[in-house]
């Protein structure tokens, strides 16, 4: 499974004093990026990646995963500090985490956050190194009937363990489903829903129309508040509880484990793994909650099962792109780039013909692991007191930063208006129970599931049951189907019965 | 009164969500469908999407007037949401202000709009702190001109003359 010589080779071309200084300066500048609401890491990378010209494959490669994991990491503290997920996987970060800085505890859950984003993401890194052949076969197995089902299964469950009425939440997911198929039809070719843009050929810009569902709501809602968090708690001994909060996720193992071990599993899948795994995490971290923990009101357990399962995704969407070349975001598309840019053809003889400098990769990435910890734990140190600073002059310095953000994405001022449009579908969506996150959902599974239905309904046209007989299928549909049975066996019950903690606290 | 108010509070704001969205649902699909170009692989997943979307609003909104008609609980939930609601002055003022200023972005600039977005909303929600007000729009000046369009290399539209669609 591992090739030891290969990988003493590449640990060797590590060894040169450019390499921390390669390593610390993209974890900065990918946190600096992720916390800024509307930039993303693929714009980051993006902007990183002309500067790679020079550099020799490797050094550019680990710069470039620098920037990524910082930004990942960048996008959890924005989750917590103002209740918006700075990359789409970090939502399930904000239904606690937000809660903890409301209540005066945001340096507390910072901590939380980077602790089990680096056990997370150092957990996916090392499975990688060891099991990359075997995690790419299991990506293989998850084909059009596959993704079908996940899709019912996730938009069932988030409806089902999140949200007050499940039938709003599905009809969320749906209207996602639809939005996110807007533009030209990848299988025919035909445009649709666009009402004669250009802009929208390419369809929605589905990252900032994720950053407009939950900013702007938020910034709505804390508006007629002095500050993010009222509470008289003093932040001089900020270090002191983000390293308590450091200490209680290294605790919490059994949470950041089966979050790093979801976040590793699902990771694998294309577009929308870190999303997914850290939703899963989170409910079912729910799900096993103890007396006492509330999960959705800041509860400690949920920032690490949310980030861990975050983090830990990004092993696997490693894997699949060093493995398969196929990227599974737009982040990762752009290190493709970098990857050719260098004369490297991720694939099959990629492992064969390189090894040395993916074992180096890999291990650069661990190494960035520990940087992180370090990194993460002095910008949130600093960024966390924005929490205190009156919303009366942090929401128009906000707003205008999204929208910053949303032009620089493709300097198109048309992002701008799509932003704040949808801005004000995710306030109606909160206000009248429609979960968002069902809506968000929905946007990211959509456009690959409009691809994959054209498949299903070729295959199995005649008889749909037959997609029964893939296993995987099978399995996703009976869960699906249990959870159903779940929520009308609870509606049954008179009040009173056994109610999931947290989860009928308000849709995030 | 309010009692009343809010019970249709409850039923109206959810029915009007869900007719919003399935008249754009609706037109999308037959739009799409309509198009000469088109085949059956164009509307697979939009075209059942639509049914799912049509059936779920129609159950949505049967279960809000079943759930009025016989709890009479909505009073109290619609009375809690109403401090929550948009018909708060600084929210309205917000919306207001945000409306203006993306659609001056085109013409005037990021600097200019930012600027005047900035200062007016932070006077007109309360903010009396004249120091703190300068010192933050020189800061967004600085983000914008020196951050984004120096730093980064973002291509800004910063200035009226710079401004393009």
């Amino acid at each position: 499974m591992i090739d030891l010589g290969q990988m003493s080779a590449g640990a060797s071309l590590l060894m040169n004093w450019t390499m921390p200084l390669v390593i610390l300066g993209g974890m900065t500048l990918g946190l600096v990026i992720g916390v800024i609401p509307g930039m993303t890491a693929a714009l980051g990378l993006a902007i990183v990646l002309p500067l790679t010209f020079q550099m020799d494959a490797l050094t550019a490669l680990i710069l470039m995963t620098s920037v990524y994991t910082g930004s990942l990491t960048g996008g959890g503290i924005l989750a917590i500090l103002i209740n918006t997920p700075g990359t789409p996987g970090a939502v399930a970060t904000t239904f606690d985490g937000y809660p903890m800085a409301k209540a005066g505890r945001a340096n507390e859950a910072l901590g939380l956050q980077i602790a089990a984003s680096v056990i997370g993401g150092g957990a996916s890194y090392f499975a990688l190194l060891l099991f990359i052949q075997p995690m790419t076969d299991f990506a293989l197995k998850f084909q059009s009937a596959e993704m079908l089902a996940l899709t019912v299964f996730v938009l069932v469950a988030v409806g089902v363990l999140r949200g007050r009425y499940l039938l709003r939440s599905l009809f969320a997911g749906a209207i996602g489903l639809m939005l996110s198929t807007i533009g030209t039809s990848l299988s025919t070719g035909v445009p649709r829903g666009t009402f004669g843009f250009v802009e929208l050929e390419d369809g929605l810009p589905i990252v900032l129309c994720v950053i407009g569902l939950f900013a702007i709501p938020e910034l709505i809602a804390i508006l007629p508040r002095k500050a993010i968090s009222e509470t008289s708690a003093k932040f001089s001994r900020g270090s002191t509880e983000l390293l308590k909060g450091f200490a209680l996720a290294v605790r919490s193992w059994k949470t950041w484990l089966s979050g790093s071990l979801i976040g590793i599993g699902i990771g694998l899948l294309p577009a929308a793994g870190a999303t997914l795994s850290s939703i899963l995490s989170y409910t079912l971290a729910m799900r096993g909650a103890k007396l006492g923990e509330r999960f959705g009101a800041g509860e400690p357990k949920g920032v690490v099962a949310a980030e861990s399962a975050n983090n830990a995704s990004e092993g696997g969407a490693m894997a699949i792109l060093l493995a398969l070349g196929i990227p599974g975001s737009a982040s990762t598309a752009v290190i493709l780039g970098a990857f050719m840019l260098h004369g490297l053809v991720p694939g099959t003889g990629l492992f064969r013909d390189n090894g040395p400098l993916i074992y180096g990769l890999i291990i650069g990435n661990l190494f960035q692991m520990i940087a992180l910890g370090f990194v993460a734990l002095l910008v949130a140190f600093f960024v966390a007191r924005i929490v205190r600073i009156p919303t009366t002059i942090l929401v128009p310095f906000l707003t205008i930063l999204l929208a910053v953000g949303a032009y620089s994405f493709r300097g198109l001022m048309f992002d701008v208006f799509v932003v704040f449009a949808f801005g004000l579908i995710g306030w109606f969506c909160r206000r009248y129970d429609f979960t968002p996150l069902s809506l968000m959902i929905g946007l990211f599974l959509g456009r690959q599931l409009d691809e994959e239905i054209v498949r299903v309904s070729v295959l199995y046209g005649d008889d749909p049951l037959a997609m029964l007989e893939r296993p995987i299928t099978a399995v996703l549909f009976a869960f699906t189907a249990a959870l159903i049975v779940y929520k009308i066996w609870g509606a049954l019950k008179p009040a009173g019965g056994t109610a999931v903690p947290g989860s009928q606290e308000p849709a995030p | 009164m309010a009692n009343e108010s809010a019970s249709r509070g409850a039923i109206v704001g959810p029915a009007l969500c869900i007719g919003v969205a399935a008249v754009w649902a609706g037109h999308y699909v037959f739009a799409t469908a309509s198009n000469p170009d088109q085949d059956e692989a164009t509307i697979a997943l939009i075209l059942p999407v639509l049914y799912v979307v049509v059936g779920l609003g129609l159950l949505i909104v049967t279960q809000s007037v079943l759930s009025t008609a016989r709890e009479h609980k909505v009073s109290n939930e619609g009375a809690a949401r109403g401090s929550h609601g948009l018909a708060d002055k600084k929210r309205l003022t917000y919306l207001a202000a945000t409306a203006l200023y993306i659609s001056g972005l085109p013409y005037f600039g990021f600097v200019a709009s930012s600027l005047v977005f900035f200062v007016c909303s932070a006077v007109l929600f309360g903010t009396r702190n004249a120091a703190a007000i300068m010192l933050s729009a020189l800061l967004i000046a600085a983000v914008l001109v020196g951050g984004f369009a120096g730093l980064l290399g973002v291509n800004l539209p910063l200035w009226p003359e710079g401004a393009s669609w």
